[in-house]
């Protein structure tokens, strides 16, 4: 017998499901996405978007602590990202610039240097943005944050209108991390009566869409999955507004 | 089932006290597990096992990660000059393949620091709190013998042992989390142990060198009065034992005869003070790049004192004021963090309310600027952007097209121009 069908039988049943949907629409909404106060009057103005290399760490957390940075999964989640970025925003209306960002850094450090600032900046403003995942819907639109001009040198070379900044998080486990975390679940149902589960891989994204000329951000998301791929961009712009 | 039941949970009281009885004890018998290393000496091969193999492999990645995010300062005589007095120091380790190598970063943040292949990073915010050549010799010096006494590896391996002992408590006290708090705190930077360690092994190389000894009094000194915000966590500051023990404890191995008292020592403050300049230049410009807009007007408000008639600093002291002006929410945090309090929504009113004077004084600067020489075109931006926030429409147009006139390569020329384009009279 299914819910339905018990509350089919149940004298109370109706009473319930309206009380169901009189609560499903007075709880407020919540979301992981900020935008800028005047990102939806203006986002027509940023048609033409430079896509920022991603920032990508990739950990493989092991049972002595010594947690290991994993750079050629890093290099591949990168080139993974970059890849996926320009298709997933024409997707959505956009137009891609393409600049050769990192070749330009090789070249020049000071280039370099400030590609490290701006992701410096963008650090510090997304604590603020993220001091806490969700938000109710209604205020989502009200976070005025920006990284400064630093953005502009960027933009001016790609010549577009925003920059799409993108952070991404991953691990996975060693067995021996992945057994510790078992005995421990074992024992912590032992003594509570519940599981926890650990996940044995992860991922997290952050995606920025930033004005060129302000360095405003317009507009961002976050999302995190229990898998070590790049799935997670996906859903993180699947919220971005289409134009 | 009763009877079963019962003599169950009766066992199942002793074993939980058993269990947290070893839980209690491993962390102290592993976490002392030994770390016995030898010092690096002469014709030390430094690398032979696989934990120093795999610190030095990543040590050079990360040296190669500094190096690719352009965070090394981009001036050569500075790097030269700060590569010049480490080599001095460099203890005699003929026949060993031990090498040090001497890097100033880009990083506004009162700190230095060592790696376990000999790369020595000494922050731009560290040397431009420094008075002189003997204090530099000394932070150098301590951070030699970091790696010379090969503390990485101690550490390494003594925080492999704790995470290790960390993990079995925390499945015999059933998966709480809590055996790791202990751990936290033991983990984070080298032990006091080790950092005096390195203050002993600095004074010889720095009496070898034939630098003042009395001067690591000062550099204590000087550190002290660096606020606890301007440091990170770890750092040659902020993980130190408190400035006073170190400079009692310096005192006292000399006194002791550990190493002989130089007076007649190099202190080489003409030397640094040819250097000087440029160290607080960049820290002044990184810090306000970072939104510290207090610790750099200090830092600027310090380098006036030494060099009233440097344009840049007079600027600087402008920018530092402007932008607090401009970014009340983020000056008061800044005013929070430098105090370690939270920060409360009702600092930002006080803030607020200073933003006029904050911007009349950075005016006033930027005016002391000019009258020293046109040098510096950041000055027209900063009027421009006053003018600009106060209505000024004439003023702002003619300060922002003089900027773009004097930097025509400025990196901020697309924002400049849109503000230039909304200048241009109806």
């Amino acid at each position: 017998m299914t819910i339905l069908d018990k509350l089919r039988h149940c004298r109370y049943g109706v009473v319930v499901l309206l009380c169901g949907f009189a609560y499903g629409c007075s709880t407020p909404k919540y979301t992981t996405v900020r935008e800028h106060p005047e990102f939806q009057e203006s986002k027509a103005q940023f048609k033409s978007l430079a896509v920022f290399p991603p920032d990508v760490a990739f950990q493989h957390l092991v049972f002595n602590g010594d947690h290991q940075s994993v750079p050629e999964r890093e290099e591949a989640i990168a080139h993974e990202l970059a890849a996926l970025l320009p298709g997933l925003l024409a997707a959505r209306g956009y137009e891609v610039k393409e600049f050769a960002f990192e070749e330009q850094a090789e070249s020049d450090s000071d280039f370099a240097f400030e590609m490290s600032q701006l992701r410096d900046a963008y650090g510090r403003v997304s604590i603020e943005l993220y001091d806490r995942a969700l938000v109710k819907e209604s205020e989502s639109r009200s976070f005025d944050k920006s990284v400064g001009t630093v953005v502009n040198q960027f933009c001016a070379r790609a010549q577009a209108d925003g920059l799409i900044v993108t952070r991404y998080y991953g691990f996975d486990k060693s067995k021996g991390m992945r057994a510790k975390e078992i005995a421990a679940a074992i024992a912590f149902a032992a003594l509570t009566g519940s599981y926890p589960m650990y996940p044995a891989r992860g991922s997290a994204v952050e995606v920025a869409m930033l004005d060129c000329v302000s360095g405003d951000v317009l507009w961002t998301n976050a999302k995190s999955n229990q898998a070590d791929n790049t799935d997670v961009l996906d859903w993180a712009l699947a919220d971005l507004p289409k134009i | 089932m009763y009877c079963r039941s019962v003599t169950t949970a009766r066992n199942g009281h002793v074993l939980r006290a058993l269990a947290i009885l070893v839980a209690i004890s491993l962390p102290g018998i592993w976490g002392c597990a030994p770390t016995n290393v030898q010092p690096i000496g002469r014709s030390t091969v430094v690398g032979a096992d696989d934990d120093e193999r795999t610190l030095i492999r990543r040590a050079d990645e990360e040296d190669e990660a500094i190096r690719s995010r352009g965070l090394l300062l981009p001036d050569e005589p500075l790097q030269s000059y700060l590569a010049e007095v480490g080599n001095r120091l460099v203890p005699e380790l003929a026949g060993s393949n031990a090498r040090f190598g001497f890097l100033v970063l880009r990083d506004p943040m009162v700190n230095a620091f060592a790696m376990p292949n000999g790369s020595i990073y000494v922050n731009v915010g560290l040397l431009a709190r420094l008075q002189n050549e003997a204090q530099l010799a000394h932070v150098l010096a301590h951070e030699i013998s970091h790696v010379t006494l090969r503390h990485s590896l101690k550490q390494y391996r003594s925080t492999k042992n704790k995470v290790v002992a960390a993990h079995l408590t925390d499945v015999l006290l059933g998966g709480t989390s809590i055996a790791y708090l202990p751990y936290v705190a033991a983990i984070a930077g080298y032990s006091r142990a080790a950092e005096q360690e390195a203050d002993m092994a600095a004074l010889t190389l720095m009496s070898n060198a034939g630098y003042r000894l009395e001067d690591a009094y000062g550099l204590f000194a000087v550190l002290a009065e660096v606020n606890s915000a301007e440091s990170l966590l770890g750092s040659i500051y902020a993980s130190h034992p408190g400035d006073q023990t170190r400079i009692q404890y310096t005192r006292r191995l000399i006194e002791e005869g550990f190493v002989e008292p130089n007076p007649e020592g190099v202190t080489g403050t003409e030397e640094y003070n040819l250097y000087k300049p440029r160290f607080l230049d960049a820290a002044i410009d990184l810090k306000l790049r970072a939104k510290h807009y207090q610790l750099a007007l200090n830092l600027a408000r310090q380098a006036l004192e030494e060099a009233p008639d440097n344009p840049r600093f007079h600027y600087y002291r402008g920018e530092a004021l402007r932008l607090a002006a401009g970014d009340p929410e983020g000056a008061a945090k800044e005013h929070a963090w430098i105090k370690g309090e939270s920060y409360r929504p009702e600092m930002l009113s006080s803030f607020r309310q200073g933003s006029v004077t904050r911007n009349d004084e950075a005016l006033t600067a930027y005016r002391a600027a000019l009258a020293l020489g046109d040098d510096v075109p950041e000055v027209h931006r900063g009027l421009g952007l006053i003018a600009y926030s106060r209505g000024e429409r004439p003023a702002a147009r003619s300060a922002l097209s003089r900027y773009l006139d004097r930097a025509p390569d400025a990196k901020d020329e697309l924002y400049i121009k849109s503000l230039l384009e909304e200048l241009v009279e109806p």
